[in-house]
């Protein structure tokens, strides 16, 4: 994975010590919150209900075991013993006071971690496939160019208070992993007639309360083009994006009144000015980059397969873990682990500072020292030697990330919610517990399901591209449940369809299992997925079985 | 108005430029004023565009007056005929100045003096500068106070290419060092 | 009835303005203001918006039960009084000591 150098260290330990002078001056009374808040956002300093949140970037969701146990050392000494997981593949922290931030700070510095840019309207962290550069079905590894984009978005003195928050996500593989349609910019890997491997371009989606699916705005980019063009499509949004209405500001909406055609024009105008300029990429900028991503040394493995059936009497627990936490590996005799954060009943996404140690631990011992964090909030050990597998699962057990439950409907995405957030509507945790203990038996039954949980329309938990889709609102003082069905984050990009009124945070279980029940007797062998069947069959049969 | 252009109380300057307060010369143009025997007076992007030839043909220096939503582009190469153009920031949220400046500099070659002036925050002083701004307009007092002590607490070294007179550092194509 | 609340900087805990003038953390201790106390709320609230030390500054509107207990209306100011409904975290505590003086 990459590595800092003198440069990267130095600019990060500047960065560092410029946000401890602005806590020094904020406590001394020098600035003043309206003054300090864009500041500490930048940061990724956010004030919540209960306490201060701090947001800590995980580029591209890429860590090392020392990143990771610094967190769990971070967690125990200035937080609660916990952090949460994201969907935007950072981990947060909901406890800490603001004196200690420029002390955490500094100990993320160390190892070579910060929270720049992971608030504010700038180009945030950017995302990509937790399976990356270890997927099977991968045409290239999109972490050389995340990191790239990383280094060219950070801190950038043209679009650091653009019209809104932008995130670019990266994609690899042509299976989508990472909801590239669901960004400002999403990139997609494609290969070329030529042969040659670039960039599909799409621009101008987002969930919020106006979801959108991004357009194509480019078939082909050429690696050593990609940053001109996405400092053209940042020109072109700072410079035409709304900024009076900071619900219409995001560059879905100016791509939407816009027109993607005439979108298209402008950033084609803009890239043919600066194409050739400073920012084409040279080959040895992009080989010296690739090269901190280089596989690790895999060795030749005598175990191929994994038999599952052969658990399957003797200890379904295992076999249900292998049958759902295991990722195909490039690499023969290889898998990428999911390690689920969603124990049954759990809130989703949090992992103790022990749990942490744990998987650090694991991830030295048995996968090159890699790990991941997933935009399902899981966290994954990307290369895993297929005879290692039992050794590492009887260690999760002992630490109670044992649940082999990726992706069936227990594996669900909630944010914070009302609970945490100061901008929810109603509690996401305690609806996202309900549920996966009502269903924790019944879940092989459902086959694979996308559940995704929001405590208001900002749409954190996603909700919009749920298989099934639950929003919540408040009504009448009262937390109320809206349930969408449809939803797809993968290349198929579909918002879901809300489906009718909302229900009580009681009856949210029932509502599920009513739909559920009904897919069960609705669908056409256990092949068919809740997503395909509610393709087929649209959403007549489950209001019925809702309402009535 | 007087004062502010022959005070040297630190008190009410606030041009900053090279490195200190300094008096300003320049004033905006007011509105129905003549558009002829103007010297350095700042001139909104709309009323230069609709009578070119009138002001051009002023003898003394005019500058230019930018605000967010300008078409930069039209403007173009006549740019380099203003001896001063400040751009206004009548937020500092809203950021669309900074690409006016780098077009300004960048695209359009304009080598005189680039003001930014309005809600500026000690923050955002060094990505001004980065952006092609070499004086800036300052009222926040935390600012003003922050550009005395040379104490912005700015970051020294970036991680992309900006401005052409940023010093490349090290191997690494993009890297850069302020001068 | 309303009540006055904030977070407090350094630590960011929730408190209430208290009848003495202090913050503190405890909502049974919140200063109530009527109806008809508009006016004085409003200058309290004019005066707790100028205190550095308190950061999203809000009048919520509380009741008083049977027994004395002071409830807040809304859910998020419950949970704001009681910490999460999850997790069995406790509230944020101030910043070695139980109030703050204006
Ligand atoms: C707890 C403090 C948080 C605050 C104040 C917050 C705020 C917001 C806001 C205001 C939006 C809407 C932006 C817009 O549509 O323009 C948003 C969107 C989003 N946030 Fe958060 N959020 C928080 C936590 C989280 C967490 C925990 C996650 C990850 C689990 C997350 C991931 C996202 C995502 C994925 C979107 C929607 C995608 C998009 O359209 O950009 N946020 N957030
Ligand atoms: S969706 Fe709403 S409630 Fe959930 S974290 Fe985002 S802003 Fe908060």
């Amino acid at each position: 994975m990459y590595r800092y150098d003198e440069f990267d260290a130095a600019f990060v330990r500047q960065r560092t010590e410029q946000f401890s002078h602005q806590v020094k001056r904020r406590l001394s009374g020098e600035l003043t919150e309206d003054q300090f808040r864009p500041l500490r956002l930048m940061n990724g300093l956010y004030l919540q209900l209960h306490a201060y949140m701090l947001r800590v970037a995980v580029p591209y969701g890429t860590l090392n075991s020392k990143q990771m146990r610094k967190l769990a050392h971070i967690a125990r000494t200035y937080d609660r013993g916990y952090g949460h997981f994201t969907t935007r593949q950072n981990i947060q922290y909901n406890w800490p006071k603001l004196k200690d931030v420029p002390a955490i700070l500094e100990e993320l510095a160390s190892v070579e971690m910060h929270a720049i840019q992971t608030s504010g309207n700038c180009i945030r962290n950017v995302t990509t496939d937790q399976f990356a550069g270890a997927a099977a079905d991968e045409i290239i590894d999109p972490r050389p160019v995340a990191e790239i984009i990383r280094q060219w978005s950070s801190l950038h003195p043209e679009f650091s208070y653009l019209p809104r928050k932008f995130k670019i996500a990266i994609t690899g593989a042509p299976q989508d992993r990472a909801a590239v349609k669901f960004h400002d910019i999403g990139l997609m890997a494609t290969q070329n007639d030529a042969g040659d491997i670039g960039w599909r371009v799409f621009v101008g989606g987002g969930l919020g309360r106006t979801p959108m699916v991004a357009k194509e705005i480019s078939d082909f980019v050429a690696h050593e083009y990609l940053l001109p063009y996405l400092e053209a499509i940042l020109r072109v949004y700072n410079m035409y994006g709304r900024r009076d209405n900071k619900y219409k500001a995001r560059i879905k909406i100016l791509v939407h009144e816009t027109g993607i055609e005439t979108i298209r024009e402008q950033v084609e105008a803009e890239f043919a000015e600066i194409k050739d300029g400073v920012l084409k990429l040279p080959q040895g900028e992009l080989t010296r980059i690739t090269e901190y991503f280089a596989a690790p040394s895999f060795e030749e493995q005598e175990q191929t397969k994994i038999d599952i059936a052969q658990f399957q009497v003797t200890d379904s627990a295992y076999a249900r873990f292998l049958q759902n936490n295991l990722h195909p590996h490039s690499e023969e005799g290889y898998v990428s682990l999911t390690i689920s954060l969603k124990p049954i009943g759990g809130a989703p996404g949090d992992a103790t500072d022990k749990q942490m140690d744990a998987v650090a631990d694991l991830a030295e011992q048995y996968s090159f020292d890699e790990l991941r964090v997933s935009h399902e909030q899981n966290l994954v050990l990307p290369h895993v030697a297929m005879k290692d597998v039992r050794a590492i699962y009887d260690v999760l057990v002992a630490e109670g990330l044992e649940t082999g439950n990726a992706g069936l409907i227990s594996d669900m995405i909630a944010c914070p919610g009302l609970d945490y957030c100061a901008l929810a509507n109603a509690r996401s945790i305690p609806v996202a517990q309900a549920i996966s203990e009502k269903f924790a038996n019944r879940e092989d039954e459902f086959g694979e399901l996308k559940l995704k949980i929001s405590g208001c329309i900002n749409a954190c938990g996603h909700h919009h591209v749920g298989h099934i889709g639950i929003l919540g609102v408040e009504k009448k003082g009262t937390e109320l449940y809206q349930i969408t069905l449809g939803g797809d984050a993968t290349e198929d990009a579909t918002i879901g369809k809300i489906l009718g009124r909302g229900v009580t945070p009681e009856e949210v279980p029932g509502a599920l299992e009513k739909l559920l029940d009904r897919y069960i007797a609705e669908r056409q062998s256990p092949k068919e997925s809740f997503l395909e069947a509610y393709r087929r069959l649209g959403d007549a049969p489950f209001k019925e079985a809702l309402y009535g | 108005m007087d004062k502010m252009h022959t005070s040297s109380d630190a008190e009410v300057l606030t041009l900053f430029k090279d490195g200190a307060f300094v008096a300003d010369t320049w004033r905006d143009l007011n509105e129905d004023e003549a558009l002829t025997g103007l010297d350095h007076v700042h001139v909104p992007l709309n009323v230069y565009l609709e009578n070119k030839a009138e002001l051009d043909a002023n003898k003394g220096a005019i500058g230019l007056a930018l605000v967010p939503g300008d078409d930069v582009d039209a403007l173009g190469e006549d740019a380099t005929k203003f001896a001063s153009i400040v751009v206004e920031f009548p937020a500092f949220t809203d950021g669309r100045g900074y690409s006016y400046a780098r077009l300004l500099r960048e695209r359009y070659n304009y080598e005189g003096e680039l003001r930014a002036r309005g809600d500026i925050l000690t923050d955002q002083v060094a990505y001004f500068f980065r952006c092609g701004f070499d004086a800036l307009t300052v009222v926040n007092e935390a600012t003003k106070k922050a550009l005395q002590e040379n104490d912005t607490g700015a970051v020294s070294i970036y991680m992309q290419p900006v401005a052409p007179s940023e010093v490349p550092v090290g191997t690494r194509p993009f890297l850069r060092r302020a001068n | 009835m309303n009540a006055i609340t904030a977070n407090e900087l350094i630590s960011g805990a929730v408190v209430y303005l208290y009848e003495n003038g202090d913050f503190g953390v405890d909502l049974q201790l919140a200063k109530l203001f009527g109806a008809d106390e508009q006016d004085v709320q409003e200058a309290m609230l004019e005066k707790t918006l100028a205190n550095p030390r308190l950061v999203s500054v809000e009048a919520i509107s509380v009741e008083v039960s049977e027994t004395g207990t002071v409830w807040a209306n809304r859910l998020r100011e419950q949970i704001r009084a009681n910490g999460p409904t999850v997790g069995g975290f406790e509230r944020q505590t101030l910043e070695g000591a139980d109030h703050v003086s204006l």
